[in-house]
């Protein structure tokens, strides 16, 4: 039993030629306990589908449950909609949302307020849930008082201390440094709790990668891939997103013969390589994925020949742009070690070690 | 069933909470009840004189003499008035804001006090000045000086009075459009070799002139509609604008003075109406939706010529309003004409006579009190309600009715007092509120809707939606959101809305003058009943404790302004 479950959400905004069809028929389900991060750049529709599950959007078709209950349902000229109050849903905003005129104890027990919880256990939860955030002291600060990263704090004990059935995060960390955001990163990680999923929204790929479970990459209002952070990095499901995440090189090349059910050699430029794939390709050319770090200097007679267009220093290696045009805006790159010293306009010899074939549609 | 319909519209208006739909169908009512109503019944009122049987008065009243003078006269007062206001208001908000004067907040404070004060006691304070500047003249050796009338009464004393009076509404546009200047637009200037004089009439006028264009309008729009003054400095001379014809025409009452009102008043609402689409035209212009750098400083910093410009504007200051409140003031305590005013001779017999002593008097300031109050707190919830619905639930239906909430504002005084007239002067329903405190009531109501609820929108735009999504989340519903959220974080807004209310509810003179009757006097109506009555004694007393009363709500808004969004307060920018 799934304790979120999406299907087919439709979204439109405005009507007529203005119209925005935000999501077009998502289909989600997040098992109880798991973290699936929505991930995608702005005006992809992740927003907007975290905002469908906390009540904050109606929606013009579909349904959404969690646990047992139907919070949103729309089909033909029936809605059903749960208003936000009615949900147990947390969330945790961009701008912490903390309110300015309430200090942070009362911040935090207002989810607490406003159901039955007995006067006694809501200071007691209160003070566990700042204990938990490691902000015992500051109870009765006002937000205007803290730090940029202990208002965020206080929003994430204000979003735990009333045992929500689903936790949302929208975008939390993108107004933080650096700094901040990994600390936050451990607070939200040890904020998991086996009965409650939680749903991040995100364009920033590290935070993805590193917090969820599953994540589900959107582009265009609808779910581009679902998987879990490894098999997206490995395999992604087509340019876009072995472009977005990772920044992996989609190149065109062509098929030399299959090695396996999972192998097939091909080449690019003359330099040939295995790459996996789902199943062996039927086209005679493919475009494959080449992560930049997954290449390396050779000295090989049928190596990749590539000549260096520009070299960005990265403190530990070098980070090189070449002459191959990649699908999408920018040129074939490929991470390089410190001793390797990349002069631009010098002919690279380079080895491919792992490839990915993108599947077709 | 008109409510099974609104409901119905709600329900497509995708309202989640029940609570909310109740809200928007009382805010829906109440623009249908004080801004619709009222203005239909004067287009019907209209369109079916015009058709029936008053067709031949309304026309003949249209082409009347009296009608076609005051029409002009109401034009070159709103002209002359808007030019002189335009001047005055440009030169002074160039010279507060680009330069480094000192006493900035007390010449921005005194400058807008003198839109703040009733119009109907500015005029009647600068009557008072003749007498003791024709002494000063004659001792000067201008023997004539006796020979000539009160000058300020009649054309030119109102053009000027009108131009020195809304110069603030210019002011104060042209200093928003002089701060919200890119820094970079007169640094580049500055950079490019331009002297200070040229950067300011080649750069910094021109981009401002959609601001004093708009602010120049608005000038003309209200000096159209001013009641007061012309009627104070006007009547006397026989020198009628279109409000106080109007006025002229209700006193009589005769069986024609309806129709007659009726048929000015679209006259006025005509010339009103071109003023404020030039002003809306202006207004939309102009805007830097980009602002990378605002003005961090004065600009042009004065050195030798700093005294002079401040020595300038304080004079002005002194001969434009504190002068004349000080002609008010020996006014009001000398015992009677021609004494002189001496320690010895000082009275408040005048003060104890209005606040004590004279039943009319008291009653007025009773009701003026008791009004603007009352309006202040019911249109506080109902334009947090009405903010709340537009703002933040981007209401479609409000929305669209938007336009509505500033009618009543704008028209002119007289015009929204005749719609009312038209409107209440049956009994509805067995209730007759025609002649009673409660007409006037209403038609405030009605009036000062649009001046509560601006606040509340921007302080509404300044706070950041997540904190209200936030409340929602965290499980409060509609009723306990705002009695936690949102009343706290907006009551600075609703406050400084009501303060202004207040204000202007207790300045008024324009609406009461055609409503009130024996038992609902306000303080306006009160002073022009004195006055009118040759109780100028009497009438200054009330003068001077309207404005101390002004004074103290403005300070009041002004301390609390410290803790709002700038913007909220118009004499804080």
């Amino acid at each position: 039993m799934a304790s979120v479950s999406m299907n087919r959400i439709h979204k439109t905004y405005g009507s007529g030629a203005q119209s925005h069809h935000a999501l077009k028929g998502v289909s989600l389900e997040l098992a109880d306990g798991e973290f699936i991060a929505l991930l995608g750049p702005s005006g992809s529709g992740k927003t907007t589908l975290l905002r469908t599950i906390a009540g904050l959007e109606d929606i013009d078709d579909g349904e959404i449950r969690i646990g047992a209950d139907t919070v949103s349902r729309a089909t033909g000229s029936s809605r059903q909609h749960v208003p936000p109050e009615g949900r147990q849903v947390s969330v945790v905003f961009q701008s912490h949302a903390l309110w300015p005129h309430m200090t942070v104890h009362d911040n935090i027990a207002f989810p607490l307020r406003q159901g039955s919880t007995p006067a006694a256990d809501v200071g007691r939860r209160v003070q566990a849930a700042l204990a938990s955030v490691e902000l015992d002291d500051l109870a009765q600060r006002f937000p205007s008082q803290l730090s940029g990263g202990q208002r965020q704090r206080v929003a994430l004990a204000r979003a735990m201390v009333g045992a929500p059935r689903v936790l949302l995060f929208d975008e939390p960390l993108a107004s933080l440094d650096t700094e901040l955001r990994r600390d936050m990163m451990r607070q939200i990680t040890k904020a998991r709790r086996s009965d409650m999923p939680m749903v991040y929204v995100t364009h920033n790929q590290e935070e993805a990668l590193a917090l969820a479970d599953r994540i589900a990459v959107l582009a265009q209002g609808e779910i581009a891939q679902l998987a879990t952070p490894s098999k997206l990095c490995r395999e992604p499901a087509n340019a876009m997103i072995a472009a977005f995440v990772g920044g992996g090189n989609v190149v065109d090349a062509t098929v030399v013969q299959a090695v396996d059910a999972h192998n097939v050699r091909v080449t690019v430029r003359g330099h040939s390589f295995v790459a996996r794939c789902d199943r062996p390709p039927t086209a005679a050319q493919v475009q494959v994925c080449i992560a930049p770090g997954a290449v390396s200097l050779s000295t090989q007679d049928d190596a990749l020949e590539l000549r260096v267009a520009f070299v960005f220093f990265q403190g530990g290696s070098h980070l090189v742009e070449t002459d191959l045009p990649r699908h999408g805006r920018s040129f074939f790159s490929c991470v390089l070690p410190l001793d390797a010293q990349p002069v631009k306009h010098e002919l690279l010899r380079l080895q491919v070690h792992d490839a990915w074939i993108i599947p077709t549609p | 069933m008109p409510d099974l319909f609104l409901l119905n519209m709600l329900a497509r208006a995708r309202f989640w909470n029940r609570s909310e739909q109740a809200a928007t169908v009382v805010c829906l009512l109440f623009l249908l009840l004080f801004a619709l109503l009222p203005v239909a019944r004067l287009a019907m009122e209209l369109v079916l004189g015009l058709l029936g049987s008053q067709r031949g008065a309304m026309i003949a009243a249209l082409r009347s003499s009296s009608t076609l003078t005051a029409t002009w006269h109401s034009i070159e007062v709103g002209l002359v008035g808007a030019l002189i206001a335009s001047v005055y208001g440009l030169i002074v908000a160039s010279l507060v804001t680009l330069t480094n004067v000192r006493f900035r907040n007390w010449i921005v404070y005194a400058f807008v006090v003198q839109a703040m004060l009733p119009p109907q006691v500015v005029a009647l304070a600068w009557l008072q000045i003749w007498t003791p500047l024709r002494d000063v003249l004659q001792a000067l050796g201008w023997e004539n000086a006796s020979s000539f009338g009160n000058p300020f009464q009649g054309r030119g004393g109102i053009m000027a009075l009108l131009g020195v009076h809304y110069a603030p509404l210019v002011f104060l546009t042209v200093r928003a459009g002089l701060l919200n200047l890119p820094a970079e637009v007169i640094e580049a200037a500055r950079v490019s070799g331009a002297k200070p004089l040229v950067v300011l009439t080649r750069v910094i006028w021109p981009l401002v002139t959609p601001a004093l264009a708009a602010g120049t309008a608005l000038a003309f729009v209200s000096s159209i509609g001013n009641f007061g003054i012309p009627a104070f400095l006007g009547i006397p001379a026989n020198y009628l604008v279109l409000p106080t014809l109007i006025y002229r025409e209700l006193s009589g009452f005769g069986s024609s003075a309806i129709p007659n009102a009726t048929m000015l008043s679209l006259v006025v609402s005509v010339l009103a109406g071109l003023g404020i689409l030039l002003q809306h035209r202006f207004a939309s212009k102009g805007h830097f939706k980009v602002t990378p750098s605002r003005l961090s400083g004065p600009p042009f910093l004065l050195h030798r010529a700093r005294p002079w410009v401040e020595g300038v504007l304080l004079g002005l200051i002194l001969l434009l309003l504190l002068m004349p409140m000080l002609a008010l003031m020996a006014k009001s305590l000398r015992p009677a004409p021609g004494v002189p005013l001496t320690w010895a001779t000082v009275t408040l017999e005048h003060y104890i006579y209005v606040l004590k002593d004279n039943d009319a008097t008291v009653r007025a300031f009773v009701n003026s009190i008791g009004m603007s109050v009352g309006a202040a707190l019911v249109l506080s919830v109902v334009a947090l309600l009405m903010a709340y619905l537009m703002e933040y639930r981007r209401s479609p239906w409000l929305n669209r009715l938007n336009y509505l909430i500033e009618v009543p504002y704008v028209l002119p005084g007289v015009v929204l007092s005749i719609a009312m007239i038209l409107l209440y002067l049956k009994p509805i329903m067995g209730i007759s509120i025609y002649n009673t405190v409660a007409i006037i009531f209403l038609a405030y109501l009605a009036r000062f809707l649009a001046i509560q609820l601006r606040p509340i929108i921007s302080g509404f735009q300044q706070l950041p939606v997540e904190m209200l999504e936030a409340a929602e989340v965290f499980g409060a519903p509609f009723l306990r959101r705002l009695r936690t959220i949102v009343i706290p974080l907006l009551l600075p807004s609703v406050t400084a809305g009501a303060m202004l209310v207040v204000l202007l509810a207790l300045n008024e003179l324009t609406i009461s003058a055609l409503l009130w009757s024996s038992g609902s006097e306000t303080i306006g109506v009160a002073v022009f009943s004195l006055e009118q009555g040759g109780e100028s004694a009497a009438a200054a007393a009330i003068g001077i404790v309207s404005v101390v009363v002004a004074n103290l709500v403005m300070l009041m808004a002004s301390i609390l302004g410290r803790r709002l969004p700038s913007g909220v307060l118009p004499w804080r920018a």
